[in-house]
């Protein structure tokens, strides 16, 4: 694999670390900037809140449509906005992709102008007697409720999220990526506007680069486009603690067709354990591949479930099993599930699946290199878990996980909670 | 824009025919780690009839899907995904409307790989109990489906829009459809639609042109095929007129969800004219629903949609559909609006200024596009089969004038071809 790692910069007087990373082999110069802040039911609405209304009305765009506009007239530049939760972690992200020159007419650059737009959004809002403009707040407010509210249109997401809430509770991790609705109706664009001038000033600001422009002028055009910032704060790592208590099962009915089966469980694992490339290897030998155990023996063998897969939660120290099931096989499918794992722990495990496992995910490691939000993702989950690891050192470490290491993880993996979407009646 | 199709041609793909019939495109892309392979068939969920040998002959619903899961459960010669696996590589299969895909991707082992994929897509097994117990997973595929309200709202449009028309069903079938196809059927597909002369194999990334060109070779040396069968895929006649106005459910969901459809009848013949046709409409639905439009922030503002709406165009030379919608907390008024908006639009006709800048849009959003190798590799079976190149996309893009967007603006998008659908919470 080619050398695809970020240099690393830090600015502490703009509060800025930047992620640089020069290649030349996409048509697009891709830019994600990230606020990290830390997850807390008291926070979590005014700040999936901010980014939108923010979005609504700048100084240089004071509406939506100047900015959609200009946008497009720099060549459907994508900026856009959204909150997404990792780890104990509300994650406020602006993404920036815009076509490389040498693909536009005149070979003209038009990154150093879109860099300027996106900090006037962030740090240059439209102000109404000193406040955010009621209307952009009551706007953003509703769609933002929408969003709550419609989590219930999308059954395998919502199952997901119950479960978390179930497992979780009196946990940050609990807290939805978008808050909670009855708090998002109370706030006023005062109170926004002070919370987002605590942001503004404390808030550090995470930004990644990948594309066909030297660091030199990444920087320069950074530096002059984002203003100066003193009381920034640092990220400090999320707990990992696996409460000891007994499983949990909770089931929910809704008018659905298939059953929608969540299990969760705590891992104790993030990032920076020495044991994180074997529970890579474990979950993948599990159930995210099409070739895992869970998919062979619920899906192929007894042909009980569309989609069954596991994944993990890597900030946090979670992982989860999701199956699309009819409800009567609800037992059956539990079991299968539990006698795989066992098989696992005992060591029932063919050297042929830990081989095509770590194959996979070395696979998926250097194939991110393909994509520019992939490398940005990887390098923005490696910084909330206070690691520089690169992927060519993980890759290393997956390639010496062993067959015993596989069952030793797993055994560090406690079940937590079943969560099941139950459809109300035979349909 | 003088130049940029130098740019683009910098990589372009090789075109073989070997011996067997089997055509393959093979693309040189290079400082990819990602190789990626796709092996397409022209059966599609919405072929549901051809002519053969003279004689006309029907091909249930959801078979194409069928075959699909069936070529991929092949549990005489072992488990596929770990044979892929085996050398690092992941595989997957879809239906689409028109067409077939088998694809896997890989960083290492491509000829295996590409031996392994046209192996298992050349080769059909079965038995009565497997074909048993794809049928469980496939009707548990169906059943997932229906628990989207989106997915829903949709086919209940569709099922408004079109009398008999099969793109009015699921990709996968209906569940009657589904338990109606047997080992005949599918065997009969898989000699006609797979046959060599029909399939088309792209492969893409940073390739070893003439070890490729020897695996597949040596791999179609080796088998024999049947003589190809000439066929056409016979079109059902579908009446211009809608079906039914409109369609409400109830479901279990937190907000309305509306669809308001269009039924386009004039639908072209050829690669270019269809091409055309969609950029049309992208630039139309653009101009008068995107984001930069002035009604978009209007009904955002009024509570009327949020960022899901959507407007686009889909269509082929025996159909075609606009349609636009999301969630609203007041379907009746959005409709009421959507449809203004277009009358207005009649009156009013297009801006040359907003046309440029939808075109500028759409440029920069195909070019980000291409940073895929799955993009390409699809786009490319994808323009082949329309007999068109990627560069058509530009030329054909600013060749675009007011006067073809405003033709489908009075003359396609009618009234009376208008249905809705509406999913409403319990």
């Amino acid at each position: 694999m080619g050398s695809y790692n970020f240099t690393r910069h830090f600015f502490p007087d703009r509060g800025i670390r930047l992620f640089h990373l020069k290649t030349d082999k996409f048509k697009t110069n891709s830019m994600k900037c990230v606020i990290p802040l830390p997850l807390d039911p008291g926070t979590a609405s005014a700040n999936a809140l901010l980014p939108f209304v923010l979005y609504r009305g700048s100084v240089d765009f004071p509406r939506s449509i100047d900015l959609i506009r200009r946008l497009e007239d720099l060549f459907g530049t994508d900026l856009s906005v959204d909150v997404r939760k990792r780890g104990e972690w509300q994650l406020i992200d602006f993404t920036l992709e815009t076509v490389n020159k040498n693909f536009l007419p005149g070979n003209r650059d038009i990154l150093p102008e879109t860099i300027d737009i996106l900090s006037g959004i962030l740090f240059k809002p439209l102000l109404e007697n000193g406040n955010f403009q009621d209307t952009y707040v009551e706007g953003e407010k509703r769609t933002l409720e929408e969003e709550i509210i419609t989590l219930k249109n999308n059954k395998m997401e919502y199952a997901l999220e119950r479960c978390y809430q179930e497992m979780c509770q009196g946990e940050p991790f609990s807290v939805f990526r978008y808050g909670d609705r009855e708090k998002i109706k109370e706030i006023t664009s005062q109170e926004l506007h002070s919370h987002y001038e605590v942001v503004r000033k404390q808030a550090p600001l995470y930004i990644f680069f990948v594309g066909n422009v030297s660091c030199e002028k990444l920087k320069k055009w950074v530096l002059s486009s984002f203003p100066p910032r003193e009381k920034v704060t640092e990220i400090k790592m999320n707990g990992i603690e696996v409460p000891a208590r007994p499983e949990k099962i909770i089931v929910e009915k809704d008018a659905i067709n298939q059953g929608k089966l969540n299990i969760g469980y705590r891992t104790g694992i993030n990032r920076k354990d020495p044991d994180f490339p074997a529970l890579l290897v474990a979950n993948g030998l599990l159930g995210s591949f099409p070739h895992s155990r869970l998919f062979r023996t619920v899906r192929e063998e007894h042909g009980l479930a569309y989609y069954i897969f596991s994944r993990i939660e890597s900030t946090k120290g979670l992982l989860t099993i999701s199956a699309g099931i009819d409800p009567d096989q609800f037992e059956e499918t539990i079991e299968i599930i539990d006698g795989e794992w066992k098989k696992i722990l005992a060591g029932e495990i063919d050297e042929s699946e830990v081989g095509f496992t770590k194959k996979a995910l070395c696979s998926q490691l250097k194939i991110s290199e393909d994509n520019p939000f992939d490398l940005m993702g990887i390098e923005m989950i490696n910084a909330l878990n206070c690691t520089g690891q690169s992927r060519k050192e993980l890759i290393d470490q997956i390639e010496k996980v062993k067959t015993h290491d596989v069952s030793r993880v797993l055994n560090r993996v406690k079940k937590d909670t079943i969560f099941f979407l139950e459809p109300e009646e035979e349909s | 824009m003088a130049g940029l199709k130098e740019t683009l041609l910098k990589e372009t793909p090789k075109i073989k025919e070997f011996g067997s019939g089997l055509t393959a495109a093979l693309w040189n892309i290079p400082g990819y780690q990602k190789k990626y392979a796709l092996l397409g068939s022209p059966l599609g969920s919405i072929h549901t009839k051809i002519k053969i040998h003279g004689e006309e002959k029907k091909i249930p619903e959801g078979t194409a899907h069928f075959l699909e899961h069936k070529l991929f459960a092949d549990k005489e010669s072992g488990n596929l995904f770990d044979y892929f696996a085996s050398f690092g590589a992941s595989c997957n299969a879809y239906t689409s409307l028109t067409g077939t895909s088998y694809l896997f991707s890989t960083s290492e082992n491509l000829s295996k790989c590409l031996e392994l994929l046209l192996d298992f897509v050349q080769n059909l097994h079965m038995t009565p109990t497997s074909i048993q117990k794809e049928k469980k997973v496939i009707l548990q595929e169906i059943s997932m489906y229906k628990d989207h309200p989106g997915w829903q709202v949709f086919y209940n449009l569709l099922q408004n829009l079109y009398h008999q028309h099969p793109i009015r069903n699921d990709i996968a079938g209906t569940k009657e459809s589904v338990l109606s196809i047997g080992e005949e059927i599918l065997k009969f597909c898989h000699d006609t639609f797979y046959h060599p002369k029909s399939l088309l194999l792209a492969v893409i990334g940073d390739l070893d042109m003439e070890e490729i060109i020897e695996t597949i070779e040596k791999n179609q040396e080796r088998k024999t095929f049947l003589p190809a069968a000439e066929f056409d895929f016979v079109n059902l006649d579908e009446p211009q007129e809608i079906r039914q106005k409109e369609t409400r459910v109830k479901f279990s969901i937190g907000q309305p969800i509306i669809q308001l459809g269009f039924k386009i009848n004039d639908n072209p013949s050829g690669g270019k004219p269809l091409l055309e046709r969609d950029l049309a409409f992208a630039l139309l639905s653009d101009i008068l629903f995107g984001t930069g439009s002035p009604a978009f922030y209007e009904m955002y503002d009024e509570g009327l949609i949020d960022d899901g709406f959507s407007a686009g165009f889909s269509g082929e030379e025996t159909f075609g559909h606009f349609i636009l919608g999301g969630g609203t907390n007041h379907p009746e008024k959005l409709i009421e609006r959507l449809l203004e908006i277009i009358k207005k639009a009649k009156t009013e006709g297009i801006s040359e200024g907003d046309l440029e800048r939808a075109k500028k849009k759409i440029w920069g959003g195909f070019i980000a596009s291409l940073n895929s190798l799955e993009v390409l590799a699809g786009q490319f079976v994808k323009d082949y089969r329309r007999g068109l190149e990627i560069v058509d996309h530009f030329s054909s893009l600013e060749g675009i004038n007011k006067g073809q967007l405003e033709y489908l603006l009075t003359e396609q998008l009618e009234e009376e071809k208008a249905s809705i659908s509406i999913v409403e919470p319990k």
